[in-house]
């Protein structure tokens, strides 16, 4: 009997305890929603962080929270993208700097490939210098030359090794 | 005195075939290219690097080049011909700039068993290797 007593007693005790978590949360919770609806979303990502200054303490204080929440997501976000995918984000990178030379780059690159197809064969010193012109391009168009290397001896229009 | 000789002889013959036992599994060199021009090679380096045919190859490799701008370009490669009877043998070859797949390159070996595919745009989607000892040749001398 005492014992079941007791044990009633903590359950009583626990079920406390989480009723005042509950409540917390939920105010908490009411917090972050009123100031999500005074304030619009591009407000929120846009603001500068003094700004956050000016409201009241406690609004700002769970603004603040939510903000740092969001910008730890995206950067985790961010390493998982450059990690999983580096040759999209170098693309990314340098996109904005294509270059006269760039386009002259590939003109030749392309123009090679076009002789070694019209020929049907490439020599292992050739091959070594297209690697070297494709390494030369730009970002963006290394891949896309090296895959059609690839494809015209997949097909056989150039013979060769690697 | 015949039978001390055929006996000896019949010994000896036995003893080098126990010195030299051991599971063999050599895998030629199979190479698929579909009419996308996506496809897959697979076989054993030794085999392909012992076959009596002179265009037989497989095997993977990685290269880095200096870009002349302060960055580099890394890439893998894959290549394989299967001697069909043609006079260029059937080939298939791809290459990848993804890291994954570049690390799984740097894990070959010498008698790997090699196995990879490629997709129509001749980049690689998987790349694979077996190093066992059924892969060892017998005789490291080329077949003639």
């Amino acid at each position: 009997m005492k014992i079941l007593t007791t044990l009633v007693l903590v359950q009583t005790g626990i079920l406390s305890l989480l009723f005042v978590k509950i409540v917390n949360i939920e105010e908490k919770v009411s917090v972050v929603e009123q100031v999500a609806q005074s304030r619009p979303v591009s407000d929120i990502f846009s603001a500068p962080l003094t700004d956050r200054y000016s409201r009241d303490s406690h609004a700002n204080s769970n603004e603040l929270q939510l903000r740092n929440i969001i910008r730890e997501e995206l950067a985790a976000h961010l390493i998982v993208m450059t990690g999983s995918d580096n040759q999209d984000d170098s693309t990314i990178a340098v996109e904005s700097t294509y270059t006269a030379e760039n386009q002259d780059q590939l003109n030749l690159v392309a123009q090679k490939l076009d002789y070694f197809e019209s020929v049907g064969s490439i020599s292992e010193m050739e091959m070594q210098n297209i690697q070297t012109d494709i390494a030369k391009l730009h970002k963006a168009d290394q891949g896309r030359m090296l895959n059609r290397l690839m494809r015209t001896m997949n097909a056989g229009d150039i013979k060769g090794r690697l | 005195m015949k039978l001390k000789h055929l006996l000896s002889t019949a010994a000896l013959v036995l003893l080098s075939s126990i010195v030299y036992a051991g599971f063999l599994q050599p895998a030629p060199v199979l190479v698929t290219v579909n009419a996308d021009l996506s496809g897959d090679a697979q076989g054993d380096m030794a085999t392909a690097r012992f076959s009596a045919s002179d265009l037989e190859l497989i095997g993977c490799g990685y290269r880095t080049f200096d870009d002349g701008a302060g960055g580099v370009l890394k890439f893998g490669f894959c290549q394989a011909v299967q001697d069909d009877g043609s006079a260029e043998g059937l080939r298939g070859f791809c290459s990848t700039q993804r890291a994954d797949l570049l690390d799984t390159m740097r894990a070959t070996s010498d008698y790997s068993f090699v196995t990879f595919s490629w997709n129509a745009a001749g980049e690689c989607t998987r790349v694979g290797f077996s190093t066992q000892s059924f892969y060892i040749p017998e005789s490291k001398e080329k077949a003639k």
